[in-house]
């Protein structure tokens, strides 16, 4: 069985606040599977651009919240993707941000 | 500085976990998406063995990787770019139209396993410019037409002169 999870709080519905034809989550065979996150307000959908730490920061606590509303939580991850920035990752030009380049973490 | 922060919300027997530099949405610097285990059974994905899926069309020998594997209830697609699906030509062109390839690609693959687009659970999308989300979007609207799968797109630099690459999780 497949299940749409609704956003547990209006910020975290990127389709209703930004068009993303997307759903918060899906639970699926004893899984939850989020969509991508990225540092929005959690009650009114802004956008919350800060540095690395705080915008990462602002995601687990979103992440927390969606996780709960499954019954699930971050004790029970069994798979991450983080993707950051090129920006913040490198000095890079402005030709190379748009040549990036998946990188393996160290 | 994200290693750090990851430690404190995820101290213990901390989950597989890939990392990397890509384009993100409206100026963000970091985006995570996670896979967590709903209940407290072991995922079916954990208890039953792995069965390769590769229809006539799809194999590519010398090609490291297998198009799907069926483990427990779910269909893992490897990351499919724009090809002809009679000859394994790449079929590139603009975003639009690569979009539309691999979709119509996944939808067959996927019928090939005995599951469909409807039952997909997550997709990843990687576009070689974030500037040409919106012409993935569009068509991607045509083939998720009611209760999308959870996605995550970003920008990244592909492979062989492609555009976009799009893998997927779906139920078998």
């Amino acid at each position: 069985m497949r299940e749409v999870i609704p956003a547990p709080v209006p910020g975290l519905d990127l389709r209703r606040e930004y068009g993303h034809h997307q759903s918060p989550a899906i639970r699926a065979g004893g899984m939850v599977f989020c969509s991508g996150m990225v540092a929005i307000d959690p009650q009114n959908g802004e956008r919350q651009h800060g540095t690395v730490t705080s915008e990462a920061r602002r995601i687990f606590e979103k992440l927390k919240l969606l996780l709960a509303s499954t019954g699930s939580s971050l004790d029970r991850l069994v798979q991450v993707h983080a993707t950051a920035s090129s920006t913040t990752c490198s000095t890079a030009s402005t030709d190379n941000m748009f040549r990036m380049r998946r990188r393996p973490a160290p | 500085m994200l290693n750090r922060l990851y430690r404190q919300y995820v101290p213990n027997a901390p989950p597989a976990r890939t990392v990397m530099s890509v384009q993100i949405e409206a100026g963000f610097k970091v985006m995570l998406d996670v896979v967590a285990a709903a209940e407290t059974r072991r995922p079916a994905a954990m208890m039953y063995p792995r069965q390769v899926i590769e229809p006539g069309g799809w194999r590519r020998p010398g090609l490291s990787l297998s198009p799907a594997i069926r483990a427990g209830e779910f269909i893992f697609l490897s990351g499919l770019t724009a090809t002809d699906p009679a000859t394994g030509a790449p079929a590139r062109g603009t975003v639009a139209a690569e979009t539309r390839q691999i979709l119509t690609n996944m939808g067959e693959l996927l019928a090939a396993a005995g599951s469909s687009l409807a039952k997909a659970v997550k997709v990843n999308a990687f576009i070689y410019s974030m500037l040409e989300y919106e012409n993935v979007n569009s068509v991607y609207r045509e083939f998720f037409p009611a209760d999308p799968p959870a996605r995550t797109i970003c920008g990244a630099g592909l492979i062989g002169g492609h555009k976009v690459e799009i893998e997927c999780v779906a139920l078998a």
